[in-house]
């Protein structure tokens, strides 16, 4: 026998503070975005200072004044990738691991590293994203503004990581 | 009167005896006005909450552009005098295109100076709102937001004393 109510009346109210829950879960799910992308953009802003900063430090006086050839020592851009990384002081980033390619005057870089959500950290398996950026530089002489003044391809040679103190 | 009969005489009660398929007269208040009570809190402190988090990762968006500007700017300066100048432009450049005020912010040089292969490090520091309003703006000034950038003065640069020897 079909049990029927005589009346399907009732209060949707409690849908209410639901409802409610699902829109901050999407905000809280928007701002945890948007901090990831942000710190994506460190990671990037690190590894192109870095990259800039090795590119110069770490060329090679011994070749240039020999052949005068720009060529990169890669244990010296080594050693100025690393510092300029830690001296950037980015906070939000953990686990920073790096990875160096040089060929010729060319440096490439690529690095991830680990950040903090903000409201998923409350949610076990969401408290942390991985972030990824590479970047690549070149060295060359005289004035760079010119278009097409840079014409050095990027290292095509494997990527190496590279063990910061 | 079945039942009743069945309660005097002390026999065992059929339970389907109390139902006649019908369910007249239950409908109820399942939630009451608490509940609406509870999701506008909810949603007055969960929007004030993920607006104000939203108001720093955007202030720390613009900080972050500004203290990169301003390294950049130092390292490229032509002298030590103009440097701090000239980063000082252009992280003011840099947060006026993020619609921010340049008058709040604090530009300072954190650590290195104006040298060959000097590791330069440029600190922006900005007050976080704490709420953005539409047509009204920001409101109130919540916790400073910092930024740091750095960047190495080129060795092989003109215009400095020294040799290009950073190791």
């Amino acid at each position: 026998m079909r049990v029927r109510p005589a009346s399907e009346r009732g209060s949707v109210m409690m849908l209410v503070p639901a409802g409610f829950l699902v829109l901050m879960m999407l905000g809280a799910l928007a701002v945890d975005s948007a901090a990831t992308y942000l710190a994506q953009q460190q990671l990037r802003d690190s590894l192109t200072a870095a990259a800039n900063d090795a590119v110069t430090a770490g060329l090679s006086n011994r070749s240039f004044y020999s052949s005068g050839a720009l060529t990169l020592d890669p244990s010296q851009a080594a050693v100025f990738v690393c510092l300029s990384v830690s001296a950037q002081s980015d906070q939000d980033l953990h686990n920073v691991r790096l990875w160096m390619a040089v060929d010729g005057a060319a440096i490439r870089l690529e690095g991830t590293a680990t950040v903090d959500a903000v409201f998923g950290r409350a949610i076990p398996g969401f408290g942390e994203r991985v972030v990824r950026a590479e970047t690549t530089a070149v060295a060359a002489t005289g004035p760079v503004s010119a278009p097409g003044a840079v014409r050095a391809p990027p290292p095509a040679s494997a990527l190496q990581p590279i063990d910061c103190p | 009167m079945t039942m009743e009969k069945g309660r005097r005489s002390g026999a065992a009660r059929p339970l389907v005896a109390f139902w006649d398929g019908r369910c007249s007269g239950e409908g109820g208040f399942a939630g009451g006005f608490e509940g609406l009570l509870f999701g506008m809190l909810l949603f007055v402190a969960g929007t004030l909450l993920i607006a104000y988090a939203w108001a720093v990762v955007d202030t720390k968006a613009a900080t972050e552009e500004a203290a990169r500007q301003g390294a950049t700017m130092y390292v490229e300066a032509p002298s030590a005098a103009l440097a701090a100048a000239s980063a000082k432009q252009a992280a003011d450049a840099a947060l006026a295109g993020y619609g921010r005020d340049p008058a709040r912010a604090a530009v300072t040089l954190a650590a290195g100076s104006f040298g060959r292969c000097q590791q330069i490090t440029i600190s922006v520091s900005y007050p976080a709102p704490l709420l953005v309003l539409p047509w009204i703006g920001r409101v109130g000034s919540g916790q400073a937001v910092r930024a740091d950038h750095s960047e190495l003065v080129d060795p092989y640069r003109s215009g400095l004393p020294g040799t290009a020897a950073c190791a």
